[in-house]
């Protein structure tokens, strides 16, 4: 009895020490691996990257890519078509280093929440609703679709997993916006490469319960503008997060909305706790801080987007 | 000014340029809105490209884009300055007009043409 006692006892310390990591370790994931804990993270794969930053002169563009670029998922229509009229279509924005290039946009703040997509899911037809951004605070925003009334505020119905507003279907409502830096948590996350970055997103939604359309959306989307980094820690900002820096209000009745927005922090080499950094190594496990996708409500709003920082 | 002059203590006078400081940086805000028209033999969705307004490829820095419906809208906040807004959709339906963003917000309607 004392045995079994003591086994179980071993096998829930292993399970707290893959989801949590002690000082001076890195939380790691891998879909083979799963959740550990690392002094030095290393990668199981040799990432082939190549950075804008890294060519001097355009002419050493294609002596310097590697004999053969694969790509395991044809692109999406519109990323054939921006990469014959943009240089940086698979970058996020405009690019410097290790982040968004700030000059170049307007407002304030270093955290760059691109494409915060709300979708909706409901039992209602012709539902009314009006979802305000009744932050005190000055708002940054860089774009929305469809653009804000005088009060930050979309209004229309609600067609069950499609938003009418202005007698037009949208399948979710979109913005870009600003963040401060201080105003995000950089304790709970975990460090990835860039394939299994994108894969552990994915994983966190579909076990938020995010629709089939979102998590759509966001591979499409984030596969071509992810930048080529080798590593990425990624840190989820959640409801606690979200809103306090972007209170939202929705007159909706039996309604909630989740929220999540992962900051990532590329990585040229493997993340190792000896290298000094601006922004901690993930320790702690996010997922137990994440919002409950349990109970279901009548009307479900749910918001993905993925940011970085200015430079 | 006449506001200011009529303010008969300092107090009010603080108070009055404060306003004044305030519903000017309310309307500082710069950048585009509008609409997307399409004719019946495009596709929808829409997506919008802005970058800089550059001759050469490698200079024609893409800030954001933004997928939007047929007859949707749409708004982007950008800093004073001379840019490319691109519009496209699957089926090869085209838009493109350089423009020119100052202070304030101007309206900025896209039209689709099959090319």
């Amino acid at each position: 009895m004392r045995l079994i006692f003591l086994f179980i006892l071993v096998i829930s310390s292993v399970e707290i020490f893959a989801k949590n990591c002690s000082v001076n370790q890195i939380r790691v994931w891998s879909p083979e691996s799963g959740y550990s804990c690392h002094i030095k993270m290393q990668s199981s794969q040799g990432d082939c990257v190549l950075l804008p930053s890294d060519l001097k002169d355009p002419s050493e563009w294609l002596s310097n890519f590697p004999s053969a670029v694969f790509r395991t998922k044809p692109q999406p229509w519109w990323a054939s078509q921006g990469d014959l009229h943009y240089p940086n279509l698979h970058f996020p924005g405009v690019w410097q280093n290790r982040g968004i290039n700030a000059s170049y946009y307007t407002g304030n703040g270093e955290v760059h929440a691109l494409k915060p997509n709300i979708y909706v899911e409901s039992i209602h037809k012709n539902k009314k609703f009006t979802f305000v951004f009744d932050s005190k605070e000055e708002l940054n925003f860089l774009a929305t679709t469809p653009y804000l009334d005088e009060k930050n505020s979309w209004k229309g119905k609600i067609n069950n997993d499609k938003f009418e507003i202005e007698g037009i279907n949208y399948d979710y409502l979109f913005y870009d916006i600003r963040f401060p830096k201080d105003k995000m948590q950089y304790e709970r996350g975990l460090c990835a490469n860039r394939e299994e970055t994108i894969k552990w997103m994915l994983k966190d939604l579909s076990e938020m319960k995010y629709p089939a359309i979102a998590l759509q959306d966001f591979e499409e989307h984030w596969s071509v503008k992810i930048p080529d980094f080798p590593f990425y820690c990624i840190y989820p900002q959640y409801n606690k997060q979200l809103d306090e820096v972007l209170p939202v209000t929705i007159n909706v009745p039996q309604t909630t909305f989740v929220r999540s927005l992962y900051v990532l922090i590329p990585h040229r080499t493997e993340p190792d706790v000896d290298e000094p950094q601006e922004i901690p190594f993930p320790m702690l496990d996010s997922t137990e801080v994440r919002p409950s996708a349990l109970i279901k409500h009548e009307t479900m709003f749910k918001e993905w987007g993925v940011a970085f920082l200015g430079q | 000014m006449l506001l200011l002059k009529s303010a008969d203590n300092v107090g009010m006078r603080i108070l009055c340029l404060l306003t004044i400081l305030l519903s000017f940086q309310a309307y500082s805000a710069s950048g585009l809105k509008g609409s997307v028209q399409s004719p019946k033999d495009c596709a929808s969705p829409v997506m919008l490209w802005v970058s800089l307004d550059k001759d050469q490829y490698k200079e024609r820095l893409l800030l954001m884009h933004s997928e939007v419906p047929v007859g949707g809208t749409f708004q982007f906040y950008l800093k004073p300055g001379d840019y490319q807004i691109r519009a496209s959709d699957e089926k090869g339906c085209e838009f493109m007009k350089k423009v020119s963003v100052a202070s304030g917000v101007s309206s900025f309607n896209i039209l689709m043409e099959k090319k």
